[in-house]
């Protein structure tokens, strides 16, 4: 029974964990450009789908090699699409609800093209590890430990990013203050575009990782994005901190009421556990104003 | 050194600035006292090229001001110091001062500009580390002031920085603003009827209901029985 407990608790931790990176990649999004991406879940389809090309397309293809192609194409590609979509609808009025609109059917449109080329059939990415490891009678996937470690990485290295670099710093003080910003003379629509890359490459690994977990499917990002939602809305729109602690407490939330009362019961308790953390703290655990 | 030619401004149907021309020599500190809500803010915004005017033309070094991206005309050398001062409020003092040098030319004068901004205000040197939200106003106020100067102003528009100070405070501010125009920035500062600021002051302009109804050196103000009654209300 011990033995079991653990193991769920080690399985909510390494899902937490890839929750984790998309949430703080939406609510960085959020906190610095006030803008949601409603095709954030699109986005990991897009990484997961771009990992299941490379290893079809080449034999010899190995997850470091993946991750080194994905994270300057996802970063382009964000770029790309902040400067298609968000940026020329921030010069007019009414442009929050117009950008939902506009990520909304870029969603709808990134998983239809993923339908498109790839077709309906799941796919399913290598692990990351093979084999299990035991630790006392608790036994672990190499998997789920490498997905750990690596998530691990990706959110100390953006934290090490925001705090100490000077470009990080900046991303912070648009976030804080963006008339105070504007007053430095900050390019704003320059880190505007960074933070959407940075967010859309977070997306990809995101998804990647997943993947190795679950099938791809071309809608399957709209799961994730939810889950992100939630998470976001739980931890505090705009607080990265937040977002973690949202993310590794719905996470182990999720890994629990999987294992006791079956896999549909998760966005119930999800949906309770919002509610009640919202009625108290309407900004969510950590939402700034 | 800085030019402002027939300035009209609007905000929606009203106009707030109505034909305004006035100069600012570089070197000097100037001053624009008026009541609170007679277009003092805008106007300085308008020079800082953050309010496009409706018509009219302000030029800094001899350049249309707002021909430019607001980074560009920040990277010139004209720096709008907020009356709310517009800080970021989690970051540390020292991270708020290195974030005003953004632009190129002042990111290679970094190291220069924060000597002198801690030696002028040797407080913030002491405090560093400290959070921005945890500041009082009268540090606060130092810390803007600081962040514009470490954008390698040439030229500082400063917007009621003695507002909500305490008069012993605001002396002080005052002083060190002095001290930033001996050091051979120019200096725009827009305050409401403050006797004291006088004592630095080059030229005084005094704006009312978005026209400018005065204008004199210091020695006119003060020889000038009758403005100084009406203007500063002291005999």
């Amino acid at each position: 029974m011990f033995n079991q407990l653990i193991s769920i608790f080690a399985n909510g931790i390494t899902i937490s964990s890839t929750y984790a990176i998309v949430a703080i990649g939406l609510s960085l999004v959020y906190g610095v450009s006030k803008t949601f991406n409603y095709a954030y879940g699109s986005f990991a389809t897009v990484g997961a789908y771009i990992t299941w090309l490379l290893f079809s397309m080449f034999d010899w293809m190995n997850y470091p090699v993946a991750i080194m192609v994905m994270i300057p194409f996802m970063f382009l590609f964000g770029i790309a699409i902040e400067w298609l979509i968000p940026r020329p609808l921030r010069k007019n009025e009414n442009w929050e609800i117009t950008t939902v609109v506009a990520t909304l059917g870029l969603g709808v449109l990134l998983a239809n093209l993923v339908l498109f080329l790839f077709g309906p059939y799941t796919k399913a990415l290598p692990e990351l590890g093979g084999g299990t490891v035991s630790i006392g009678h608790v036994q672990l996937d190499w998997n789920r430990i490498v997905i750990l470690i690596l998530a691990i990485l990706i959110v100390v290295g953006l934290k090490l990013f925001l705090k100490k670099t000077y470009i990080g710093m900046s991303m912070r003080a648009v976030a804080q203050d963006i008339e105070g910003a504007r007053v430095v003379g900050m390019k704003i629509n320059h880190i505007f575009a960074l933070t959407f890359g940075i967010s859309t490459v977070l997306a990809g690994l995101c998804g990647m990782l997943l993947g190795t977990i679950y099938f791809l499917t071309p809608s399957g990002g709209w799961e994730i994005f939810i889950k992100a939602f939630v998470i976001v809305a739980l931890g505090g729109a705009g607080s990265i901190d937040g977002a973690l602690y949202a993310a590794f407490i719905l996470g182990i939330t999720e890994s629990f009421v999987q294992f006791t009362l079956g896999p549909i019961w998760v966005m119930p308790f999800w949906f309770i556990f919002l509610m009640a953390v919202l009625i108290f703290k309407p900004r969510g655990l950590l939402g700034i104003r | 050194m800085l030019k402002v030619d027939n300035l009209d401004t609007f905000y929606g149907e009203l106009q707030v600035i109505r034909n305004i021309s006035l100069t600012v020599e570089t070197g000097d500190l100037v001053v624009m006292l008026g009541p609170n809500g007679h277009g003092k803010s805008t106007l300085l915004k308008a020079i800082c090229g953050l309010i496009k005017p409706k018509a009219g033309k302000v030029e800094f070094g001899g350049e249309d001001v707002h021909s430019f991206s607001i980074e560009k005309i920040v990277e010139k050398g004209l720096v709008y110091i907020p009356e709310d001062r517009r800080l970021f409020p989690q970051m540390t003092i020292k991270e708020n001062l290195l974030l005003g040098a953004y632009n190129p030319i002042a990111r290679k004068e970094r190291e220069k500009n924060l000597e002198f901004v801690y030696q002028l205000f040797p407080k913030l040197k002491k405090m560093y580390a400290r959070t921005v939200a945890t500041l009082s106003g009268g540090e606060a106020r130092m810390v803007a002031v600081g962040r514009g100067l470490m954008a390698s102003a040439k030229f500082l528009a400063i917007d009621e920085p003695s507002l909500g100070l305490a008069p012993n405070l605001r002396t002080e501010l005052f002083d060190k603003i002095h001290q930033i125009n001996k050091a051979g920035i120019t200096v725009l500062l827009v305050e409401q009827c403050v006797t004291e600021v006088l004592d630095y002051a080059d030229r005084v302009y005094v704006i009312e209901d978005g026209r400018i109804v005065y204008n004199g050196n210091k020695e006119e103000v003060l020889n000038d029985k009758d403005v100084k009654k009406a203007l500063l209300g002291i005999e």
